[in-house]
């Protein structure tokens, strides 16, 4: 069965297509971050860096607390499965949220 | 109940079969796309709702990647009869989650298929799989810096179109009632057939994302808040951006202003004045999105008094209720419109009217602007804050839009939650001549007691507005059956019968919207 869309030839100019990368389907940016920064900065940031959930950057928080919730949802946040974000990618931001520096004071 | 491996197992299934079920699966999607432990299956059961969580838990996950991978799984469902629960990108907060509505039931996930298959700046158009983000779609057009703007729901980050609109779900530009912006789906049916709506099914036709008809019966809006079949890919419209966007607020002193707001606003609403879905929140609405915290005024159990909802209003200046709209357009239409608005409301001497230049960039002004013009952000999750321990559920009731329908409904509302102890904390999105008037039910699933009151109240809830003829345009998997009964036997009949026409087997998520065969 065939499941691709045939671009009209008129329209080609404005048909776009996109396939979404592995872990995240995220378009690559052209920052050089590593996919678990990322993630952090697209969705993670929108609540801890907003109020809403507590800061958790600069905290040393140990990684596997961060797995953890991150995988079973606490209190406001929700839980994150395999296919929102796979294991590899998941570590990696663990890392790189406990290693961060502590935030600089405005 | 013998110990299993599996976190539960489907209705009427032995542990060999399901075993044998597994291993077909397995041959199909590969497994790495399968997964049985609990560890895995723990993202699938946050649930929010006052239930026991043991009730929706899955018995497995599967991760589609394909059209294919769909078909196979079902094939394999009908053979066994495994019941199978499809989610988009799982995101349905206070409805259920990614959670199945009923224990035992596998979870088909298909956020892996999350391909943007085409925007068309030209016709503004969309056609996508079920697992892009709005947040993907964001990115893809402020990258390719296209000139349009998207419409979603307030978890906009993490949440996406093709699901949001399964369920029916409301965003807040003019294109915010998504099922009426949809245009064209594909569709896997229950016995492995690829139906696709509209005009999709012509051989060379280039309007499946336009004319949303075709011919003869249109059957899209069957497949919505239903299990008649797995939706693959889903085509929608997109508004052109503006040149011009102009949010505003208006604030109102006290709480008995919400009938006389409503007279005011649903002429200029109706007339496309406004062209956005109206939103008048309440106070608690307003201070949970701006990190206000019950535990900041009082440590006591039960609802909060009027005297301390009146001093949040007051020290983080809200009004008792906040309306949200936006024009849209050229300087000239822009300016035209706010003349109308401004003069409006002068005339009726009450609200004092907000703009973006006066708001800065304070909450929740903010996030509301951003949710107007279509970018995404997580800001309304506060509200789980406001009472903290994780328990959710909209209750959200339809009626038509007008004064004393909202009085009517608040005043009932408020009665209810307070008598078991939870808050008033609500909303109405002025549609376009009716309301969702849109109420989350918090509560702390930490404490047993609290959970048990949060499912006494809403199921008053729902007794007591159905009694003055109000039901709600969607509910959580736990109450799901409860309402299908409050649309009427014959509804339910119908909908069996198409069922046991589609679905002889009954293996799609049975029990969505109480449909079974
Ligand atoms: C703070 C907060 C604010 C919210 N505000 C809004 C709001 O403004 N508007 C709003 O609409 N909702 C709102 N919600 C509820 C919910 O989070 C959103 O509606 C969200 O878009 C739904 O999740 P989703 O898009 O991931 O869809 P999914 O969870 O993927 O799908 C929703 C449902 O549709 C069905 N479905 C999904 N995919 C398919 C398919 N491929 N084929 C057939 N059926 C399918 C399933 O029954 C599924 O349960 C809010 C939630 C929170 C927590």
């Amino acid at each position: 069965m065939k499941h691709t869309l045939k671009k009209s030839a008129g329209l080609a100019a404005a048909l776009v297509l996109l396939a979404g990368n592995a872990s995240s389907g995220w378009a690559q940016d052209t920052l050089k971050i590593s996919e678990g920064q990322r993630f952090y900065q697209k969705v993670c940031a929108k609540c801890h860096e907003a109020g809403t959930g507590p800061v958790i950057l600069g905290r040393g928080l140990p990684e596997i607390a961060i797995t953890t919730i991150a995988r079973h949802g606490n209190n406001a946040m929700p839980a994150f499965r395999l296919s929102d974000i796979d294991d590899a990618t998941l570590q990696d931001l663990a890392a790189y949220v406990s290693k961060s520096p502590a935030p600089k004071k405005p | 109940m013998t110990k299993s491996k599996y976190l539960a197992l489907p209705k009427g299934v032995s542990e060999n079969r399901f075993d044998a079920a597994i291993k077909k699966f397995t041959a199909a999607v590969g497994a790495d796309h399968v997964l049985t432990s609990a560890e895995h299956l723990a993202p699938y059961t946050k649930v929010m709702m006052a239930v026991e969580t043991a009730k929706h838990h899955p018995s497995a996950v599967i991760m589609a990647t394909s059209v294919e991978d769909v078909q196979a799984v079902l094939k394999v469902c009908n053979e066994y009869k495994i019941p199978v629960w499809t989610i988009s990108t799982g995101r349905n907060f206070g409805y259920g989650s990614a959670a199945p509505v009923e224990r035992g039931q596998i979870v088909l996930d298909l956020k892996k298929m999350n391909k943007i298959i085409h925007i068309d700046p030209e016709l503004c158009t969309a056609l996508v799989e079920p697992g892009v983000t709005y947040q993907m779609l964001y990115d893809y057009i402020e990258e390719n810096k296209l000139p349009l703007m998207l419409s979603f729901p307030a978890p906009s980050a993490i949440a996406g179109p093709l699901g949001n609109t399964m369920d029916r779900g409301v965003g807040y530009t003019p294109y915010g009632e998504h099922f009426l912006m949809q245009c064209g789906m594909e569709v896997v049916m229950a016995n492995g057939d690829v139906l696709r709506t509209g005009m999709g099914g012509v051989k060379g036709d280039k309007a499946w994302q336009v004319f949303k008809w075709g011919y003869g019966p249109t059957l899209d809006g069957m497949f919505t808040q239903s299990n008649y079949g797995i939706c693959t890919k889903m085509g929608f419209w997109l508004m052109p951006k503006p040149p011009v966007f102009k949010p505003f607020e208006i604030q109102y002193e006290n709480e008995a202003d919400i009938g006389e707001i409503v007279e005011l606003l649903r002429p200029l609403r109706i007339a496309q004045i406004i062209p956005n879905a109206v939103v008048i929140a309440g106070v608690l609405w307003e201070a949970s999105t701006c990190n206000t915290r019950r535990s900041d005024y009082l440590t006591t159990p039960g609802h909060t008094p009027d005297a301390v909802l009146k001093q949040i209003q007051k020290d983080k200046h809200l009004g008792a209720w906040n309306v949200y709209a936006a024009l849209y357009g050229s300087a000239e239409q822009v300016e035209v419109n706010w003349k109308i608005i401004t003069e409006t409301i002068k005339r009726s001497g009450k609200g004092t009217l907000i703009t973006q230049e006066e708001a800065g960039d304070r909450q929740p002004f903010k996030y509301r602007a951003q949710l107007m013009s279509g970018v995404p952000n997580l800001q309304e999750f506060g509200l789980y804050n406001w009472r903290g321990g994780g328990g959710s559920m909209w209750f959200a009731p339809v009626s038509q839009a007008r004064g004393g329908e909202c009085e009517k409904q608040v005043k009932l509302a408020k009665t209810i939650l307070n008598k078991h102890g939870l808050d008033y904390v609500g909303e109405f999105i002025v549609g376009w001549r009716d309301m969702h008037h849109v109420i989350d039910v918090l509560f702390d699933r930490t404490s047993e007691e609290e959970t048990r009151r949060a499912n006494a109240c809403f199921n008053e809830l729902l007794d007591e507005f159905e009694k003055e003829g109000y039901a709600v345009y969607r509910v959580n998997t736990a109450f799901q059956e409860r309402v299908a009964n409050s649309y009427g036997p014959v509804k339910r009949d119908v909908e069996r019968k198409i069922k046991r026409a589609l679905d002889p087997n009954g293996i799609l998520s049975p029990g969505k919207s109480g449909i079974r065969i």
